[in-house]
This record gives C-alpha cells, structure tokens and sequence, in this order.
C-alpha cells in the first residue's frame, strides 16, 4: 500500500465553476460538496500531525460566496459511507477562520473514508443565502491524506 | 447505617455506573419525529432543508431532539401541496425520488439505508409551497439481529468506514 499527502480543490468535490448554484439555510448543516472515494482507496482529512514538539501539519482553506460576497458561517469536515447513512464531522471552524491568509491546520484524522464513501464539506451560514460556485473567490484547498492499494 | 465491605462498594458503584449510563435507546423502537417545511418553496427548483441534527421536530421545543436516534431507518412524506416535489435524502443530489402532488410515500431502509437531513426541491413551475404543505415523518424500526452483528462487527473493527 501507498500513501501520500493530496491537496483537493473545488473541482474535487463538484464545486467547480459549472457546478449549479445551491440554496444552504441558516441554522442547518448543508452539505456544499462531495468527494467519493475512488477504487482500492481511503482518504483521511488532513495531513501532519503535533509529535516530539514539531507541527507538520498542512493548512487548508474554504471560502464560499453568494452574489452579495463572502458566505459566513461555519465550516465542517465530515466523512460518510457509501449509504450516506453515518455522517461524521472530523473538524468544525468558523468561515473567517478558513479563509483566512494561511487557513487554519488540518492535520491528519485517523477516521478514514474507505472505496465508495465519501469526504465531504458542510456549511452552516448565518444567514439563509445562495452558494455562487461560478465566483471568482471561491477557495477550496484541503489537505488529505491518500492510502492506496487497499484491498 | 448500611454496612458494605470494599468489594461490595465497588460493585455497587458499577451497578449505578450501568444504570446511569445505560442506554438502550439505539436498540428500540424510536418515538415518531414529524418535520415540516417551515418555510415557503419558490417554484421552480425552490428548496427546503430538513436537517435531523438542528432542527425542532413539529410540537417539540428541542432542536435536535432527534438527533440521539439518527440515522433513522423509516420515513413518510406527505405532500399536501398542489406542486410536485423531489426529495433527496441526505441531501444527496443523484438520488431523488418524486412525490407528486396530494400523494404520500413511505420509505424504509430497503430504499435508503438511513435518513440524517433530507433536501425537498418544488419542481412546480407555478405553484409554491406553502408553509407546513409538506410533512416528513422519521422513525426508526427495533434493532434487527442481523444490524446488532453488523453494529457489533463494526464496533470491533473500528476505523475507516
């Protein structure tokens, strides 16, 4: 088996420019994005971790935009099965903190998504709006963690 | 004055310790957790989000009461509205399933596996959906022993889902 870091970008979890913009509520988790995990694969949010007093991990960073600007709220990292019947958050932040100059530290959780499940993003907007995927601004980079050759 | 020497002192702590902590309620029948769009529809691709984590089930004054009992395994939706809608449960976008208007559809885990949020889409071009004109009702059925051993598999085994 192989494993390696990966960094993700909007097309990653079908929020590329083309993709259809999507009403979220505020007060309610929407999920925003999806990235299935491909064949023989597990994909682990982050990359890095806190050992012997040195910080390996990698920041990632989230920004979405309405057609009035930035989106804020909260952002969570969640894992779900290929059922879409667990859904699991790994990490939660607050949209300033995500998209700020270096993101925040998303190191590695050892709750990976196997073949079939998936990693995805939810959002919960402090006010009821509509995600402009087509916006010049929006920011998807996430770091994982790719282990290949499962079988 | 109740005498207990140390070995009974402990027992007795891990008596209160299970009564205290024993939860069974993943294993029963679950009360009937009813949701509604509390707000309208547009037409035309309009959407509502029903979110079993933060959201108050209708005559409840507890968001999320029924997050303890997800995911739920059974759920009826009632369209009352005179538009034809799509439900996508757990928000996933690839999976809908038509309710047409003034029907009603019930679905167990033989179609979905289990229910955490669901997306209702009005796909009307001339109707809105009113406020209420939708119910969806999540429940979840006793345990079977096939999901015990599945849960207990699982459980041991850990890690990656």
């Amino acid at each position: 088996m192989g494993q390696f870091p990966q960094f993700l970008t909007p097309t990653d979890f079908g929020m590329s420019t083309s993709a259809t913009a999507i009403s979220v509520i505020t007060g309610k988790w929407n999920e925003v994005g999806r990235k299935t995990v491909g064949a023989q694969q597990i994909l682990n949010w982050g990359v890095g971790t806190i050992a012997n007093g040195v910080d390996s991990r990698r920041n990632g960073r989230l920004r979405l935009d309405s057609l009035a600007g930035q989106i804020t709220g909260k952002f969570r990292l969640a894992r779900t099965d290929a059922n879409a019947e667990i859904l699991e958050p790994i990490l939660e932040d607050n949209t300033t903190n995500w998209s700020a100059t270096n993101g925040i530290p998303v190191g590695f959780d050892g709750r990976g998504a196997k073949e079939d499940s998936a990693l995805v993003i939810l959002l919960n907007p402090d006010a009821t709006t509509t995600v402009q995927y087509t916006d010049t601004d929006t920011t998807v980079n996430l770091p994982v963690t790719v282990t290949t050759g499962v079988r | 004055m109740v005498f207990e020497t140390k070995k009974q002192r402990i027992v007795n702590s891990l008596k209160v310790a299970d009564v205290e902590n024993a939860d069974g309620r993943e294993f029963q029948v679950s009360p009937l957790f009813p949701y509604s769009n509390t707000s309208a529809i547009a037409v035309s691709s309009g959407t509502f989000l029903i979110d079993v984590e933060t959201d108050t089930p209708t005559g409840s004054n507890r968001a999320g009461s029924g997050f303890r009992y997800s995911p739920f395994n059974n759920c009826r939706v009632v369209n009352n509205s005179n538009s034809d809608i799509i439900v996508y449960p757990n928000q996933q976008r690839a999976q809908g399933i038509l309710i047409t208007k003034k029907t009603a559809q019930t679905m167990d885990n033989q179609v979905i596996k289990g229910f955490n949020s669901m997306i209702i889409e009005n796909i009307d071009s001339s109707n809105a959906v009113a406020v209420n004109e939708v119910r969806v009702l999540f429940w979840k059925d006793k345990v079977t022993t096939d999901e015990l051993v599945k849960s207990i598999h699982a459980f041991i085994r850990g890690g990656h889902k």
